[in-house]
């Protein structure tokens, strides 16, 4: 049975040790019991073999993708010394969602259910 | 670059429409591959529709997939060829059935649960076949080394030095076989069905090696440590057997305390996908036990201790007569196994045809040609001793080739002598020249 921690608690396994130990401590902090995280934490802080064993069986995206936000937010000079660069710093926001998906937009548009003919029995 | 959808449109809109796009495209095959609720890949599960999209192939079904009819995407990973598909595809490809095998066996133990031992069985079936092309798909990228040697140093940064890279490497592409290998020993004692699925998956290493088109030395690694592993469960599983047969010799009633330690190896054997080594202790243990019965002609005993293993006997006969030279040290046990069964046969035919068996596999062993010899002198003295002056030509006949063969299988037989001389009363009977 694959139990793959990277998958568990959602972890990029290309983030750096201290990267994962600080988006480990949030998912402690928000859980009701730490101890789950924290074990994580150990195997994969603790002993480089297992975390690249668990890291090397799970899907690695091998570039930086524009669709999610890093879930691991990376210390400072981590990101340089693992030569892999956050788009969020680097790249303005991706502008696909303006004007197509914007909310207000989106809302505004829309006729209320009330009026909505398919709801409407007399058609029927 | 421009699209319709948008006058500004730019390349990491590009991007993000493609990876929208990869996460449908794993979604739809989810969808269509996994059990119903299984747990969801991860997003990043993505990177297998991106590395399928490196082949024009691969590209079409991943849009068609991401449109929502992922069939040609399934259709096209079955039919990826480890032996030359790009690492990156062959990797995602690895992680994708790791987590189907792992959905397919939550979903066999539901149905075990619930009872429901048909879909249980089908489930187990679905798993297995998931996982063998796992192994395939992880032998591979095992050969190849560089790829995951690569990913390794990348995630290990400062933290291990080369050699320990590519170490982790190759534990996270055996990481598979060392499952299994849990599973079997875990699951050894009690004979479990997971534990006699993953014996049957360490059997199919072979197998997987030769999909995966891997090099000699990687398959002989492979198909070692998977026999090791095998071996070692099964030893487990057989631990209790010789303790149990060594007080059943001191018992009172051998036979009582015999039969449940052979119907226990019968049991073994079946969850261990019919294992040689559970036939070969069997025949080792059994000789033993059924001289005691042999010498005090308890032909019932024989037969009780005989019934639940005389499968794994003929599994074995038939693993000698295969490949006789392989199986040299164990075909005058099994000959002998086979003379027990043939001794404790109430059928004539059955007891004439086991005892030709024994012989089969091997033509020298002496207590199947003492008993074959006695059965055919036997033959001839019934058929002499019931003959009519009518048939006595036809029994003339009929015997006289089957005294030739007691000489020769075997010349110190007790009845040979009197069978010789009421074949030459009967020639003599019949007017028949009786030679000196």
């Amino acid at each position: 049975m694959t139990d793959n921690p990277f998958d568990r608690f959602d972890l990029d396994p290309l983030a750096p040790a201290d990267a994962l130990t600080e988006r480990l401590r949030e998912i402690a902090e928000d859980a009701a019991d730490p101890g789950a995280a924290r074990a994580v934490w150990e195997r994969l802080t603790l002993h480089a073999h297992e975390r690249v064993r668990f890291a090397l069986s799970t899907f690695i995206e091998e570039r930086e993708t524009v669709a999610s936000a890093p879930r691991v937010a990376p210390s400072s000079g981590s990101e340089a010394a693992s030569g892999r660069e956050n788009p969020l710093h680097a790249r303005p926001l991706p502008r696909l969602t303006e004007g197509i998906l914007e909310p207000s937009a989106r809302l505004d548009s829309l006729d209320s259910l009330d009026e909505d003919p398919l709801l409407d029995e007399s058609n029927e | 670059m421009d699209h319709p959808l948008t006058p500004d449109w730019t390349p990491e809109d590009e991007r993000l429409l493609a990876e929208l796009g990869e996460l449908e495209a794993m979604r739809a095959l989810w969808a269509l591959a996994a059990p119903y609720g299984a747990a969801p890949l991860p997003e990043r599960s993505r990177t297998l529709a991106r590395a399928a999209s490196a082949t024009d192939a691969g590209r079409r079904a991943v849009h068609v997939a991401a449109g929502g009819d992922a069939r040609p995407f399934a259709a096209f990973l079955a039919e990826v060829e480890l032996a030359t598909a790009a690492p990156p595809l062959v990797h995602g490809l690895a992680c994708y059935l790791d987590r189907l095998g792992d959905a397919f066996a939550t979903a066999r133990e539901r149905a075990r649960s619930d009872d429901v031992g048909a879909r249980t069985d089908e489930l187990a079936e679905a798993e297995r076949a998931v996982r063998a092309r796992s192994l395939a798909a992880w032998a591979r990228l095992y050969d190849e080394r560089a790829h995951l040697v690569a990913l390794a140093t990348r995630v290990a940064g400062d933290s291990l030095d080369a050699a320990a890279c590519a170490r982790a490497a190759e534990d996270a592409a055996t990481s598979a076989l060392s499952e299994l290998a849990a599973r079997a020993r875990g699951g050894a004692v009690d004979a479990t069905d997971d534990a006699a699925s993953a014996l049957i998956l360490l059997a199919r290493v072979s197998d997987a090696c030769r999909i995966a088109g891997v090099s000699a030395k990687t398959a002989r690694h492979w198909v070692v440590r998977a026999d090791g592993a095998r071996a070692d469960a099964i030893e487990v599983a057989l631990l209790g057997i010789t303790d149990a047969l060594r007080e059943a010799r001191q018992a009172s009633d051998l036979v009582r305390a015999a039969v449940p330690a052979f119907e226990k190896a019968r049991r073994i054997w079946e969850w261990a996908g019919n294992d040689e080594a559970v036939e070969k202790l069997a025949v080792d243990e059994l000789t033993t036990i059924a001289w005691d019965l042999y010498r005090v002609a308890n032909w019932a005993g024989l037969r009780a201790l005989l019934a639940p293993v005389a499968a794994l006997f003929e599994s074995l006969e038939s693993r000698v007569l295969r490949d006789p030279a392989a199986q040299l040290a164990y075909a005058a046990k099994c000959a002998q196994a086979l003379v027990f069964m043939s001794e404790a046969e109430t059928d004539r035919g059955r007891e004439w045809q086991l005892a030709e068996r024994a012989l089969a596999i091997c033509p020298t062993h002496r207590n199947g040609r003492l008993v074959l010899a006695g059965l055919c002198l036997n033959q001839a003295l019934r058929t002499l001793e019931y003959g009519t002056l009518f048939s006595l030509g036809r029994d003339i006949a009929a015997v006289e080739p089957l005294i030739l063969r007691a000489e020769k299988l075997y010349p110190q037989s007790k009845k040979l002598a009197d069978a010789k001389k009421r074949l030459e009363d009967a020639k003599r009977r019949a007017g028949v020249s009786v030679s000196p």
